[in-house]
């Protein structure tokens, strides 16, 4: 196995790993919110999971960044590219980044919102889509770093 | 459509208040305007405590009840049976209520008799009354309890003393004592007693002993809990009329609905205000001749200040879209219902993030048979239907792009257009030509508008404009077009500098501020971009089911050899095939709902749509567990 395969690897595992970890941590903050509102209005439920599910996509949008990254070394076809020079390796690597870092802060920071969105949605439950909205907006610069991320993914070999 | 609404205005006699309120409910076809200083409402406090005691006894009678049936029946209840029969359905309620609170009292009654028998149990081996237990003239008695680690002690200095005593029954409070001392000792023996913590315990002053007062306690607890299970049974024969107090729920929410309806009474009269769509005044005014012959009544046009609540009419495709849209906001009675246009691009959008032939034949058939089974009502059963439209464009894009339950299959020949994980490419071209056209569909719909409204200037300068911006800059990256397109933008950008800012007088002030207007160009182009979820979206959900197909295989193995294993591993896979899949559908649709929504909500409706309307809700009889009402 060649440097470059091992950092590309490096790159592959990162984005699933700091992405699929702020989705934790943010789902999780959503949902220790949401528990409190359900044990006083259980019939919001339906509402509160879609909120709390929202920050789980950045992990999502990691993995699929992962598995590009798997499909370009050839490791799902058998052949993996095992001469890959080191600065391809790097090339994979760096297209890693963006989904890596935005994918982590940005499920942070939604998970915020998704918070502020659970309690809006306790005290006015007809709000609840507004508060979906809202909450998905700061989800567009994780799907913008998806894109950059494929995009140089798919045209580094 | 957004229905035309008329105001209208009834009076009626007093004593036909109620009967008027009571057809107009049955209608369902008014909205009764509240004016703040002078409407009044019935006060309602009782139907309130009712439908808490209703509430609470459905809760209690959950238990009892048998599990709902796999087919949905619907609940179909008369009308009259709906109007007339109340009390009865209340006798079945405090009779349930009744039974359950004999359980509670009875079950009170338990515990303080468990407590009873904890405390007599250690003296059970007393073979005397306990009211025998008084000091003699030389004998003072004691009953107590000791730690048992003092228990050597204890005997010790009992023994010193010349003490008769006797060992009883152990608790958690300690060791049960009985001893007697030589009257002159006694002092001397409770004060060394003490140093070894003893408690000195005095038993009631009862002409039984300890086995009699248990016995017949324990008779007492037995005869409780037979008692218990006989009102447990009967409350789990009134658990078969629950439906009763179901219908008794909707009954006196539907009477709480009436009562606190807004009317303004006079001294000998009732006027009521309300709203009714303009195609439905037929129904109101037979509504209210069959409550009286002595009324007055008339329909009116809204007056320019008054602002009438939003009905919206479309077909059965697009109305479950509709909930989506007030979800955002209900459109205002003067603009073009955005439902239908937006519908059709919600449908194809969801379609595109969906992607998959497979999941796109899973959600069609699965909402179908969801919604003929288990019969939901209301924003539950228009999410379904979306959902289950939604199926088709979801198998149509999956065609599209070759995609079945994440395989890359190609049947009859049909090649895919387009394979996302392929040609991502291609796929962001398209998602971003796709929001080009949903944003001019929108400022097409901003120019109808304007043109109904007559305002030419605002339909060629305001949509227009932007439409030949937007469609020239798209011209720009097609080699065969770039010329036109160059002229088509410049046109558009000349259009907005010299037109946004026509409010102004001031020709610099108009240039400046249409200018201006232009730099909004920047906020297209973000718009625009926004699109590119969709590719994101269907590119996620066509990888994860892309790897739950390699995790199945890798469990599935070889199978070109059979054996008794194969059969195993075979089995093995369609577990991970079945969970995978439906993991990955799950969120697909979840992701699918919001993100669609999303570009409908800013995207779409930011070129055009105001939302400044309210829901039109009716008086009508409020139905929570009742689906249907006959009326003859």
């Amino acid at each position: 196995m060649s440097t470059g395969l091992l950092i590309a690897i490096i790159g592959a595992l990162l984005s699933t790993i700091v992405a699929g970890l702020g989705s934790a941590i943010g789902v999780q903050m959503a949902g220790k919110a949401a528990t409190g509102v359900v044990s006083e209005r259980p019939e919001l439920f339906g509402k509160l999971l879609i909120l709390q599910a929202l920050p789980g996509t950045q992990g999502i949008y990691g993995f699929l960044v992962s598995v590009l990254v798997f499909v370009e070394l050839g490791f799902l076809s058998g052949s993996p590219e095992s001469a890959l020079e080191t600065a391809k390796g790097w090339a994979f690597f760096g297209a890693c980044m963006p989904i890596t870092i935005i994918g982590l802060l940005s499920a942070l920071y939604q998970a915020r919102m998704a918070v502020y969105s659970i309690q809006m949605t306790a005290k006015q439950p007809d709000a609840a889509a507004k508060g979906m909205t809202m909450t998905v907006l700061v989800e567009t610069y994780a799907i913008l770093a998806l894109l950059v991320s494929i995009l140089l993914v798919t045209n580094i070999i | 459509m957004i229905v035309p609404m008329k105001k209208v205005q009834i009076v009626v006699l007093k004593e036909d208040h109620e009967q008027l309120m009571l057809n107009l409910q049955k209608t369902g076809e008014v909205m009764l305007i509240e004016h703040p200083e002078i409407s009044q409402k019935s006060d309602a406090t009782t139907e309130e405590i009712m439908l808490q005691r209703t509430r609470k006894t459905l809760g209690l009678l959950k238990k009892y009840r048998d599990k709902p049936k796999f087919v949905k029946e619907l609940n179909k209840v008369d009308y009259d049976d709906f109007v007339s029969n109340i009390d009865q359905r209340i006798e079945l309620l405090e009779k349930i209520e009744e039974t359950y609170e004999e359980i509670q009292h009875l079950k009170a009654d338990n515990a303080t008799l468990q407590e009873t028998l904890k405390t007599y149990q250690p003296w059970e081996q007393l073979t005397v009354p306990f009211d025998k237990i008084v000091n003699t003239k030389y004998a003072y008695l004691h009953t107590g309890f000791i730690e048992p680690r003092y228990c050597q002690d204890f005997i010790r200095i009992l023994d010193e003393h010349g003490s008769e005593y006797e060992l009883l029954g152990k608790t958690y409070d300690g060791q049960a004592v009985f001893f007697a001392n030589y009257y002159a000792d006694d002092l001397a023996v409770i004060e060394s007693l003490r140093a070894f913590n003893f408690t000195e315990n005095a038993l009631p002053k009862l002409p039984l002993t300890a086995t009699q007062l248990l016995s017949e306690k324990e008779a007492q607890l037995q005869a409780n809990n037979d008692r218990i299970k006989e009102l447990e049974e009967a409350l789990a024969q009134y658990a078969k009329h629950a439906g009763d107090l179901e219908i008794l729920t909707d009954q006196v929410s539907s009477i709480e609905v009436r009562k606190t309806a807004p009317v303004i009474p006079t001294d000998a009269t009732v006027y009521v205000e309300g709203w009714v769509r303009h195609d439905r005044v037929d129904k109101v005014i037979e509504a209210i001749k069959e409550t009286t012959d002595i009324f007055d009544c008339e329909f009116s046009d809204p007056l320019p200040d008054e602002l009438p609540p939003t009905v919206t009419q479309n077909n059965r495709f697009v109305a479950p879209f509709e909930i989506i849209t007030n979800m955002f906001a209900t459109p205002s009675p003067y603009e073009v219902d955005p439902n239908p246009m937006m519908t059709f691009w919600y449908w194809i959008i969801f379609g595109i993030m969906m992607g998959d032939a497979g999941y796109g034949l899973v959600m069609l058939l699965f909402f179908w048979a969801f919604i003929k089974i288990k019969k939901p009502k209301g924003n539950t059963l228009n999410l379904y239907k979306i959902l289950m439209y939604s199926g088709i464009t979801t198998m149509i894009w999956g065609i599209v792009f070759g995609s079945y339950f994440g395989f890359e299959w190609h049947p009859f020949g049909l090649k895919p257009l387009l394979t996302p994980l392929n040609n991502p490419l291609e796929m962001l071209v398209m998602s971003l030509v796709i929001g080009g056209l949903h944003i001019i569909s929108g400022l097409l719909v901003k120019a109808y508008d304007n043109f109904r409204k007559k305002d030419f200037v605002a339909v060629f300068s305001d949509s227009l404009s932007w439409i030949l911006l937007l469609v020239g800059i798209g011209f720009f990256f097609l080699p065969q077009l770039s010329n036109i397109g160059k002229y088509l933008a410049l046109a558009g950008a000349l259009i907005i500098v010299f037109f946004a800012g026509r409010k102004n007088r001031n020709p610099i002030k108009r240039i400046g501020s249409g200018l201006y207007s232009l730099y909004g160009a920047t906020g297209y182009m973000s718009d625009i971009l926004s699109y590119s979820r969709i590719l994101a979206l269907s590119m996620s959900s066509g990888v994860i089911a892309l790897v739950m197909n390699l995790l199945a295989q890798m469990v599935q193995g070889d199978l070109s050899t059979f054996s008794f294993m194969t059969i195993i591993k075979l089995l093995m896979a369609m577990v991970v095939y079945f969970v995978g899949h439906v993991f990955n559908l799950a969120m697909g649709l979840l992701s699918a709902y919001v993100h669609a929504s999303r570009l409908q909500y800013i995207e779409f409706f930011g070129k055009f749509y105001e939302g400044s309307g309210y829901a039109f809700t009716p008086l009508e009889n409020k139905l929570t567990y009742i689906d249907e009402l006959n009326v003859n």
